[in-house]
């Protein structure tokens, strides 16, 4: 049998041959890991209990506080921080079950990024293409698992923050419903939208991580009183049964071939032929946007007036002008988003499960600065998560599986209902059963070069 | 409720609400500033559109008398 310590020597050796072409950890724990390895041996040895992730390694985007670093948020300013003084809850809960962090992971400054380039930390680059990005904010958590140098990572999704890199990295993600899992001891980016959530290159890896880590926390408001509901029991009971449609409208994807192939497979092995209009996601789209500028803006205020050089340019200018956000647009936006989740729940009282695509393409190259939409072009920041936005303002659970449409990577959302994560678990393990959607390896595994 | 996009000034807004928060704005910042807050008041123009009713309400953010709890840094 493998011991935990190889095992963490082994990851430690290829994160070291790798990150510096990929570029998704920040900071390794290699110290921690191997002290923390030695002591599952030991215990393994003596016969005594072991938790269910025993020797698993896993990373955390560097906004979750990891004891003894500074919470760095992708920023510079935060390095002045003092170092974390105990470990995210999440971080713990994945400890408890003897899963091994290993490091913190690159991301997009405080969260506000759809990309994964980074001013202070440089890009993080996508493991099936050096030369693309890796998608954000999440940025080191799509790249680390795609490209093997943990099976586990943690993000956050504010605006489709786990989804556009899960897309892009070709791995899949689950961002819960909002308010499923605490945010105890992370950096906030938007209170109103903020989720956390595991990526793997397994479904069931992804599964049983996402159940140790449920169950609330009393230092998150938001987190619901919910009692821990496991999806491993359910994973493989299939989609029979399923009420599974296809977005149209709005989530349309004509002109985007890479994500009309994509959304077309998964809807063949799903069995789903019937398509529904969400009405209203463009004013829920428009709601995330005005919550995330405003709120993130206000939280950043003084940061903004005191330090504005030290931010990232490609942030600070969309925090400027959230700051200067008049109340009555928030306010309207928040009660927009109470309007859309009305909307939703009466479609849900007639389909299970929504198809529809994570991003309008595959990843576009490190630098770009415009996307071609439906035959227009318009600015790429803002327009990555046109198809996440409406459905993390509404809190909704979303599993997202890739697709090798072409050469890069595509996901697909598979959205349910509140506090049903299980239907989109099961359906993401049953299109992984098919091989319709895999994690496919980097190239550099094929080849054994960059 | 409407947003009329011709109303609003992005460069008047800015030079206003910059000089009430103490925000300084540099020239090499301001044009994507105000790029910035068009994109923003084109939202605000959309969610204004959303059909609403008097009667509803919107919960979130949620305040519960009472609670508290230290957590650490979060």
């Amino acid at each position: 049998m493998t011991s935990a310590q190889e095992v963490v020597c082994g990851f430690l050796e290829r994160i070291s041959a790798l990150n510096p072409a990929v570029n998704a950890f920040t900071d390794i724990t290699a110290e921690r890991a191997l002290a923390q390895a030695a002591e599952i041996d030991a215990r393994r040895v003596a016969g005594k209990a072991i938790g269910p992730l025993a020797g698993v390694p896993f990373a955390a985007k560097n906004l979750f506080d990891i004891t003894g670093l500074p919470t760095r948020a992708g920023s510079k300013i935060n390095r002045d921080a003092p170092p974390a003084s105990r470990d995210a809850v999440l971080i713990e809960r994945l400890t408890q079950a003897d899963a091994i962090l290993l490091g913190g992971l690159n991301m997009g400054e405080y969260a506000y990024d759809f990309t994964g380039e980074n001013a202070h930390d440089g890009p993080c680059r996508n493991p099936h293409d050096l030369t693309r990005m890796a998608g954000g904010s999440s940025s080191g958590s799509g790249a680390a698992t795609a490209a093997g140098l943990a099976p586990l990572s943690l993000g956050s999704d504010t605006n489709g923050s786990i989804r556009v890199p899960s897309s892009f990295c070709g791995v899949f993600g689950l961002k819960p419903t909002y308010g499923r899992l605490p945010r105890t001891r992370s950096f906030p980016f938007c209170d109103s939208l903020d989720h956390l959530g595991p990526f793997a290159r397994d479904v069931t890896d992804l599964a049983m991580a996402y159940d140790l880590m449920q169950g609330p926390d009393p230092h998150d408001p938001a987190c619901a009183l919910r009692p821990i509901e496991p999806t491993l029991p359910s994973l493989k009971t299939g989609v029979s049964g399923l009420r599974i449609a296809v977005a149209g409208g709005y989530f349309s994807t004509t002109g985007m071939p890479e994500a009309d192939t994509a959304v077309a497979v998964v809807a063949r092995a799903l069995g789903a032929t019937q398509v529904v209009d969400i009405a209203g996601a463009d004013i829920a789209r428009a709601a995330a946007f005005l919550i995330t500028n405003g709120e993130s803006s206000a939280f950043h205020l003084e940061r903004l007036r005191q330090r504005t050089d030290d931010f990232d340019p490609e942030t600070r200018d969309r925090f400027l002008a959230g700051a200067m956000q008049p109340t009555a647009w928030y306010l309207q936006a928040q009660r927009a988003r109470r309007w859309f989740q009305d909307q939703m729940m009466r479609l849900f009282e007639t389909v299970d499960l929504i198809i529809a695509p994570a991003t309008p393409c595959t990843a576009p190259e490190l630098g770009q600065k415009s996307l071609v939409l439906r035959g227009e072009t318009v600015p790429l920041r803002p327009n990555i998560g046109v198809f996440t936005q409406p459905i993390s303002c509404i809190g909704l659970p979303v599993a997202t599986v890739p697709v090798f449409a072409s050469e890069l990577p595509i996901g697909v959302q598979l959205i349910g209902a509140p506090w049903r994560e299980h239907l989109c678990l099961r359906a993401a393990y049953a299109l992984a059963e098919t091989e319709v959607s895999i994690a496919k390896p980097p190239g550099f595994d094929h080849h054994g070069t960059f | 409720m409407s947003n009329d996009q011709s109303a609003f000034d992005a460069a008047r807004h800015c030079d206003a609400m910059s000089a009430t928060l103490g925000l300084t704005i540099t020239q090499e910042q301001r044009p994507a500033v105000l790029q910035f807050l068009a994109i923003a008041q084109r939202m605000a123009e959309t969610v204004f559109g959303a059909p609403l009713d008097d009667a509803s309400f919107e919960p979130a953010p949620v305040f519960r008398a009472g609670s508290h709890v230290d957590g650490g840094s979060a």
